[in-house]
């Protein structure tokens, strides 16, 4: 496995940013060719093909379609399937829904042997490419629909927190109920687990229903087993146009102050952390390829 | 006309129409059956169709339950008049039960709405082949759900 034949066009007028990438896969690449703008790189695009973007930009922005994405999209010379590395401030904590699985995110300062480790996993698969990390396109879509449906079926307010990786035998110390469902396709094993505090499903539940209960209750048990069900749904919906094939799954609830959230999947959890006025919402995901 | 009346989500609606033009789409005493498998959906569904006049409701918790209720109503003097179903059901999902409602011949022309929580493009594009008289996704609001009940009767009473 080698970038050794492929031409990069990297996008980004930052100086240092510039200099740092260039030092990095300047020895390993056949070429790298630098744009400092999005109208510079749309013609040197045109003029030559380029086996994978670099780009710094806001993820907001990236699917214009007068930049440079956009132009590449829309372009014969390119298929879909080609690979882009967006490098951003923070840019995991921004739920993008970029509706190309080819697109990675890195937070910036991109680490050069980072960068090239992910250039060889965009290019030879899994194999080349770290098989511990969770793709930041797939995670995009779950937390969207987490947010989407919370905040309209809840009525809650939730600020997204820095994601980490749960340790193993680790419990959801801080977490009074759990919603949890399959998550499998053909080509991975997956499960998706949403914790809520009690003060917090309360809340949720009241919102949904127009009156509260004082504790958790088969109802409340009820309502956790449907929110699942819906942000399930909305996920699935989003990540099959990405190309997945997500199947039907039936979500169970775990509840008791201190439970363990177990997963039937082995694999890297990630932990995406949600703040709300009543506590932290918990959403871990594994996802296990095949 | 009478006012317009502000309430809030999920027990209460957000109305942005007189709730009396509302009333009058559905005859007072349709007979609906809410079907879902999740409890707490059929409350949200019952509490949206109330302020509609919509309040002889009958609850079935799978298209294998609510299938029987149909056919027994249909029967009777007090037919089912309307149908909201969720989808994903563990025996018998709600594109299945429409398929055996449009098959019926008492029930073929039954206005029914399927709740979905996904709606992908092959699943609307199968129900519309069934003859879904509208479809739902989840979440929605009050005010979307008054919208489509709307749009099943007059889709239904033309």
């Amino acid at each position: 496995m080698s970038l050794s034949k492929k031409s990069i066009l990297l996008v980004c007028e930052e100086p240092d940013l510039v200099q740092s990438t260039t030092d990095a896969l300047k020895p390993v690449v056949k070429s790298l060719v630098h744009a400092k703008t999005e109208a510079e790189a749309m013609l040197k695009a045109k003029n030559q093909v380029f086996d994978a973007f670099i780009v710094r930009i806001k993820p907001a922005t990236l699917d214009r379609t007068d930049g440079i994405y956009g132009a590449v999209q829309n372009s014969k010379e390119y298929p879909s399937t080609t690979p882009w590395i967006v490098l951003g401030k923070d840019i995991e904590n921004e739920a993008i829904l970029v509706k190309n699985r080819s697109v990675k995110f890195v937070n910036e300062p991109a680490n050069g042997a980072g960068l090239i480790k992910l250039l060889e996993g965009v290019f030879f698969g899994e194999e080349g490419g770290d098989k511990g990390k969770i793709d930041v396109s797939f995670i995009n879509p779950l937390v969207g629909a987490v947010v989407s449906v919370l905040q309209s079926m809840g009525k809650i307010k939730l600020q997204r927190l820095d994601p980490y990786l749960k340790k193993m035998g680790s419990t959801a110390h801080h977490a009074d109920i759990t919603g949890i469902i399959a998550m499998n396709s053909d080509r991975f094993l997956g499960s998706l687990a949403i914790s809520y505090p009690e003060a917090v499903i309360l809340n949720i539940y009241k919102n949904m229903l127009g009156s509260g209960v004082p504790t958790i209750n088969d109802d409340v048990k009820d309502a956790v087993a449907e929110l699942t069900n819906v942000i399930f749904g909305n996920a699935k919906r989003d990540l099959n146009e990405l190309g997945h094939t997500i199947l039907p799954a039936i979500p169970s609830v775990v509840s008791g102050k201190g439970h363990e959230v177990r997963h039937n999947v082995q694999g890297t959890c990630l932990v995406i952390p949600f703040e709300t006025e009543g506590g932290k919402i918990l959403v871990e995901c594994i996802i296990s390829p095949k | 006309m009478g006012e317009c009346q502000k309430k809030t989500f999920c027990g209460r609606l957000i109305l942005d129409a007189p709730a009396s033009t509302l009333k009058s789409m559905f005859p007072a005493k349709t007979k609906v059956l809410v079907v879902d498998d999740f409890k707490t959906m059929r409350k949200i569904v019952i509490s949206g169709l109330s302020p509609l006049g919509l309040t002889n409701v009958v609850e079935a918790d799978d298209g294998a339950t609510a299938w029987p209720i149909i056919e027994a109503a249909a029967a009777s003097n007090e037919p089912i008049g309307l149908v909201v179903s969720d989808w994903n059901m563990p025996k018998m999902q709600g594109i299945d039960l429409l398929k055996k409602v449009r098959a019926f011949d008492k029930t073929k022309n039954l206005p029914f709405m399927l709740v979905t929580a996904e709606a992908e493009q092959k699943n609307i594009i199968e129900a519309l082949q069934a003859g879904v008289s509208n479809y739902i996704v989840k979440p929605f609001s009050p005010a979307t759900l008054t919208e489509k009940l709307g749009a099943v009767w007059k889709k239904h009473n033309p």
